[in-house]
């Protein structure tokens, strides 16, 4: 009976760990945790270079704890799996703590190293004494180019053998790149990363990704409320399932599609793009730029063309634009505007660059609109003469020497292009409202900003308050006797402002933030365009890439909810990957041991380690998703493990999860086989959540929302506003059957597994026994 | 119509392994009766008590390729001679069975010769057991098969332990495979064989206190058989049938696995079929006569092993086949249960741990080789699910078709018995 006891109880403690293997979670690509080696006392371009790098990072949700060097290789840093070092920092490193940061690197972490030292060295990269002069680099990874502002003496370091190279001189000199080191991988820069911005793309503004991609991970938390723009005519023969599969991926929430592709012979599949969109849980927006509706308009209504003051048609561009000034033609454009609205499953319009065309101004006489004959025979009616004579230096009435005349006729453009808004949106405020099935949709005006740039409206005719004085958010007064239209409003920059520094938007955005009431109806608008020449610009990128997109993305979002970037083909594929994580960055997260605290207007989704399958959230206990995340709603929350013992049991209970939502998630409850979630949407929501719904609830009532099967998630489209949806799954017997099922199989698999061990144990007792009678026997 | 399934599937589980956790229960019980048997042994051996009478029954019918050997086997025995009666009951045979057991009593006084003829002879092994027992009159009777070669101590052993208890009203030896070799079906039986006596038999032994005769291999009081009438004969597993009633008529089975015959199993699939299903047909019979009252059971264990003997045949069964219908429905995507936890381990578990019990059912007789574990997993897929097989053979040949139960001897096959002592 000892003996069984004894064997019993070993039984369980192998048991226990065989069991324990067999229920281990798969691996999952871990979110970065990262430390910086923080100098304090560093000064001068130790001190840029190692600010940027942690901006940097900071900027793509990467969690950078500074640290000391002392603090290298004592407790507390266990979970570190990247460690960055500025080349200040790594400069002052003891021996122990080199053999420290080795140690740690070759159990599995990451580091991350700039400029040559003796920790480098211990890594590998050797230095060879000399130097060369570098000015352009290339990013073999993202093939970027970029162009330093100068050139920079670059010390040559002979990389490890096997190494692989990202960074590389225009002479083919590898000065960026990646080595294994035991199991884990270092990061080298020929160069300290960025020792004069500070800002982090003063040389390298890709390394964040480059990174991240070398050491297979990703960033602390997400938010997916990303905006683009999709031009069809860039994506010729695309793969629709691909380019969309891959904006879920990255984290896009509406597409504004560009919607003048209607012509009959080559019209584009707009029901195939925003029913594929529906099925990834992405809202789909009508984008337009009136005046330019669309070839055959164009061609079908010669006597609309917009005029220059030479009776030419007016092309400033790419737009062909019709004078909608003319009565008839504004009711021709918006009657062809709302066919194409009404022939799709839309979820919004983008009235975009609504203005007269003429960037210039006057001082460019031959492109000078509206000088079509209706508006020449409307400014005679009111003043008299002929408005052409603005534009005439021989006339008395041209527009240097007669400001009168000048006010007069940039009075009637602004009372046109006001005309002009208002049928427009008062015809959009119709598909604006929506029906039972859809729900209200979203309107958003696209202006440029005229209040920082106030040449805008003296060329165009645009008055950013004017709109807004349309706005039902607006603070600015309408003009009386006209109605508020409920729109958003989505400020661009003008071109003449797109070389400032990326805090630039910071600034517009708090400039407009105040003449609306709620600043949720604000939006900013950023152009990411391959337009700049090299060593023309502070910036080392043609395009703004990197670190200079996070920071632009940043600023954007400490004064406003809502960015979105023209466009989704001219972003770089490695920025398109961390888009997601720019966008989440303005959140203010505050770690005080195993919380995380933030207070954010928008919702996230944060990123968990392997080993946590429960987190609570503002005390609630949520099950993370297959792919580690946890949806975080609005306003401040508390995270941490969770303590809920019954639900960690029952980790592999498929809960439904929410996995995306297009709205602002504002609360969110798993009940048995539901999903209780409260959101804000001015669209309709689109809810992606992990399992098959068999029935909804909105705000009580059984609702028959329109659901779209993907692969491996379902999407449901919820109405627009503030709600509480209950989505269901299964029933509660079914729920409470599968944790009966989890614990029963987890009981069975331990138990057999003891009992197993416990008959090996007893057979192999029976072997020695007859063993030893043999023995015994022959002896004898 | 998820939920419905998803709930069958779990009692199906359940059901499942509750009839596995019993089982490995057994298999513990099953060690510390061999650890008590090995001490058991030498002390029965070493008893100089005297011997009572006992009469050895041998029913034959059509038995000639064995019954020479069967005897010559039996005379060997290490039981005094005058004390020591072989009893041939020739049921009917229609082969030179009688004319040899006639030869081998003339040259011996200790074996007689019992002719039954038709319509008396040939009505199954109970009627012809019921003749033989009547017409002697020793204390004790013991029971051999045809084709058993008992070791030379078993039969000794077996009245020796049934004597050390007035309570105790038979005591059952354990059987061989003695043509374990011939090929992979008999290998297959051996294996089966062993685990059942170590498992089945010794762990409800230890645990219980019930064991059930095997119909070889057995003593029995003269007493007890009076008291119960003999055997029924009615049953096809007659052997079940008489365990019922010796527990119910306060007695106890105890059993001796020291004691050894060896036997001749079934070497083609069809003679295997045939004994399978009667034997669950069998089964069957016992459960009918048995079930409706065993609420009203005087031994409480014997009830428990009425239910045990159904959930074995038909519960486990059924939850069986329903786990493998929603396993195959979910294959063909025409039924879907969201289950939770780790199945595949499950499975898995219930694979090692069934190869486990029977290595170590086998470790007990030293068989327990590379060669044995491997045909062991073979069998999990193959021999194992002909059980399945068999019961829903004897279920439709007594409850759909409802077939009369005729006794159906088992063939014999000539001179297969390779090895017979341990």
């Amino acid at each position: 009976m000892k003996f069984l006891l004894i064997a019993f109880l070993t039984a369980c403690v192998f048991a226990g760990c065989i069991y324990a293997c067999s229920a281990a979670d798969a691996d999952r690509c871990a979110p970065a945790n990262a430390v910086i080696l923080w100098d304090k006392s560093a000064a001068g371009a130790d001190m840029v270079n190692q600010t940027a790098i942690e901006h940097a990072f900071s900027s793509i949700a990467v969690k950078t704890k500074r640290v000391s060097p002392s603090e290298i290789g004592g407790s507390g840093l266990e979970k570190i799996n990247l460690y960055i070092v500025p080349y200040g920092s790594a400069r002052k490193l003891s021996d122990a703590q080199i053999t420290a940061l080795n140690s740690r690197v070759r159990s599995g972490a990451c580091i991350l190293l700039d400029g040559p030292t003796g920790l480098a060295e211990s890594f590998g990269f050797r230095d060879t004494g000399t130097s060369a002069d570098v000015s352009t680099v290339k990013d073999t990874a993202d093939d970027q180019v970029f162009h330093w502002r100068g050139k920079v003496a670059v010390p040559t370091v002979l990389f490890p053998e096997g190494s692989t190279s990202v960074y590389v001189s225009s002479s083919g000199t590898n000065i960026g790149g990646w080595s294994e080191w035991g199991k884990g991988r270092c990061f080298f820069l020929s160069v300290p990363f960025d020792p004069e911005t500070g800002l982090g793309y003063g040389r390298f503004p890709s390394l964040p990704a480059a990174v991240l991609s070398a050491c297979r991970l990703k960033p602390g938390r997400v938010a997916r409320d990303i905006e683009l723009y999709f031009d069809p005519g860039y994506r010729v023969s695309c793969d629709l399932d691909k380019l969309v599969g891959g904006w879920r991926k990255s984290g896009v929430r509406v597409i504004h599609a560009a919607a003048w592709y209607t012509d009959r012979k080559n019209a584009y599949d707009y029901a195939a793009l925003i029913e594929k969109c529906h099925e990834n849980g992405i809202l789909v927006y009508a984008w337009l730029e009136l005046p330019y509706v669309g070839s055959d308009f164009y061609k079908a209504h010669p006597e609309w063309r917009e005029k220059t003051a030479d009776g030419n048609d007016s092309k400033p561009g790419w737009r062909l634009p019709m004078a909608m000034e003319i009565p008839e033609c504004r009711e021709a454009v918006i009657a062809d505007v709302m066919k194409l609205l009404d022939s799709c499953d839309w979820d919004g319009v983008n009235l975009a660059e609504l203005y007269f065309e003429c960037f210039s101004g006057p001082e460019d006489a031959a492109n000078f609109v509206p000088m079509h004959p209706y508006v020449i025979k409307e400014f005679k009616s009111r003043c008299g003469y002929d408005p052409c004579g603005i534009l005439d230096p021989s006339s008395p009435h041209y527009w240097k020497t007669s400001p009168t005349s000048w006010d007069r006729f940039k009075s009637l453009r602004a009372e046109m292009l006001h005309s002009i808004y208002v049928d427009v949106l008062s015809a959009l405020d119709d598909f604006r409202k929506g029906d039972e099935n859809t729900g209200g949709r979203e309107v958003v005006v696209t202006v440029l900003d005229s209040i920082s740039a106030p040449e805008i409206e003296r060329s165009t005719g645009l008055d950013v308050r004017s709109i807004i004085g349309l706005m039902r958010a607006g603070k600015v007064p309408g003009r009386p006797g006209v109605r508020k239209f409920d729109f958003t409003l989505n400020v661009e920059d003008p071109q003449s402002m797109w070389n400032g520094p990326p805090g630039r938007y910071a600034k517009i955005g708090s400039i407009y933030t105040t003449l609306l009431s709620d600043p949720g109806r604000l939006m900013l608008n950023m152009n990411v365009l391959d337009f700049r020449k090299p060593n023309k610009t502070p910036f080392v990128s043609s395009k703004q890439v990197g670190a200079e997109l996070s920071e632009m993305i940043t600023s954007a979002k400490t004064s406003v909810r809502r960015v979105i970037i023209y466009s989704e083909s001219s972003i770089a594929e490695s920025d398109m990957g961390l888009l997601s994580a720019m966008m989440a960055t303005v959140d203010c997260w505050d770690e005080r041991g195993a919380c995380i605290h933030k207070d954010s207007p928008c919702s996230s989704f944060l990123l968990v380690e392997d080993s946590l399958s429960y987190v609570s959230a503002n005390g609630k206990c949520i099950q993370v998703s297959e792919s580690g995340e946890v949806p975080i709603v609005c306003g401040s929350s508390g995270v941490e493990c969770c303590k809920n013992v019954v639900k960690v049991l029952n980790h592999d209970v498929p809960v439904m999860h929410l996995l995306n939502i297009s709205g602002v998630l504002k609360g969110l409850e798993e009940d048995a086989g539901s999903l209780i979630v409260r959101y804000d949407s001015i669209a309709p929501c689109l809810v992606t959540v992990d399992q098959s719904v068999t029935s909804l609830l909105v705000d009580g009532s059984r609702s028959d929302a329109q659901m779209w099967k993907n692969d491996g998630f379902w999407v449901l489209r919820c109405p627009s506003g503030s709600h509480e949806v209950k989505i269901v799954s299964k029933s509660r017997t079914l729920f409470n059957c599968q944790i009966a099922s989890s614990l029963l199989s987890h009981t069975i698999v331990f138990a057999g597994c003891t009992a197993a061990l416990l008959s090996i144990a007893l057979a192999v007792s029976v072997k020695l026994r007859r063993r030893s009678v043999a023995a015994g026997g022959r002896g004898k | 119509m998820t939920t419905f399934l998803t709930v069958v599937f779990l009692l199906s589980v359940v059901i499942i392994w509750m009839m596995i956790g019993y089982q490995f229960v057994l298999t513990v019980a099953g060690y510390l009766h061999y650890r008590r048997s090995s001490a058991e042994k030498i002390a029965l051996l070493s008893d100089e008590s005297g011997l009572p009478n006992v009469t050895i029954l041998i029913p034959a019918h059509n038995e000639e390729s064995v019954i020479e050997d069967t005897l010559e086997r039996l005379t060997a025995l290490d039981y005094p001679s005058e004390r020591l009666k072989i009893l041939v009951i020739n049921d009917a045979s229609t082969d030179s069975t009688g004319e040899i057991a006639d030869r081998l009593a003339a040259a011996d006084p200790r074996i007689e010769v019992l002719h039954r003829v038709p319509p008396e002879g040939g009505r199954g092994k109970s009627a012809a057991l019921n003749a033989g027992w009547r017409t002697v009159s020793s204390e004790v009777i013991a029971v051999y098969d045809a084709d058993n070669q008992p070791e030379p101590h078993a039969l000794k052993l077996l009245v020796r332990k049934l004597m050390k208890d007035e309570k105790c009203g038979a005591v059952l030896g354990k059987f061989r495979t003695g043509n374990r070799s011939r090929n992979l079906l008999t290998r297959f039986i051996n294996i089966e064989g062993l685990s059942f006596q170590w498992i089945v038999q010794a762990g409800r032994s230890r645990l219980l206190g019930v064991s059930t005769i095997p119909g070889t291999n057995f003593v029995i009081r003269r007493s007890v058989l009076e008291e119960l009438g003999g055997w029924d004969t009615e049953a096809l597993t007659e052997d079940s049938e008489l365990s019922v009633r010796i527990y119910e008529h306060g007695y106890r089975i105890d059993f001796a696995p020291y004691a050894v015959t060896w036997e001749q199993e079934p070497e083609t699939l069809r003679v295997w079929l045939k004994q399978r299903t009667r034997w669950a047909r069998g089964n069957n019979y016992v459960l009918g006569k048995f079930l409706k009252s065993f609420r009203s059971f005087n031994s409480r264990v014997m009830a428990l092993e009425m239910l045990y003997s159904l959930a074995l045949y038909y519960l486990f069964l059924a939850a069986l086949l329903i786990s493998d219908a929603i396993f195959f429905l979910g294959i063909f995507r025409l039924a879907f249960i969201p289950i939770c936890g780790p199945y595949t381990q499950v499975w898995l578990v219930g694979i090692v741990l069934y190869l486990v019990e029977i290595r170590l059912a086998m470790s007990f007789e030293g068989e327990d080789t590379a060669g044995n574990f491997l045909l062991s997993l073979v069998m999990y897929f193959t021999y194992c699910q002909l059980w399945i097989v068999v019961v829903l053979r004897a279920f439709y040949a007594d409850f759909i078709k409802r077939e009369r139960r005729v006794w159906d001897k088992t063939v014999r096959f000539a001179g297969t018995i390779e090895s017979t002592d341990t």
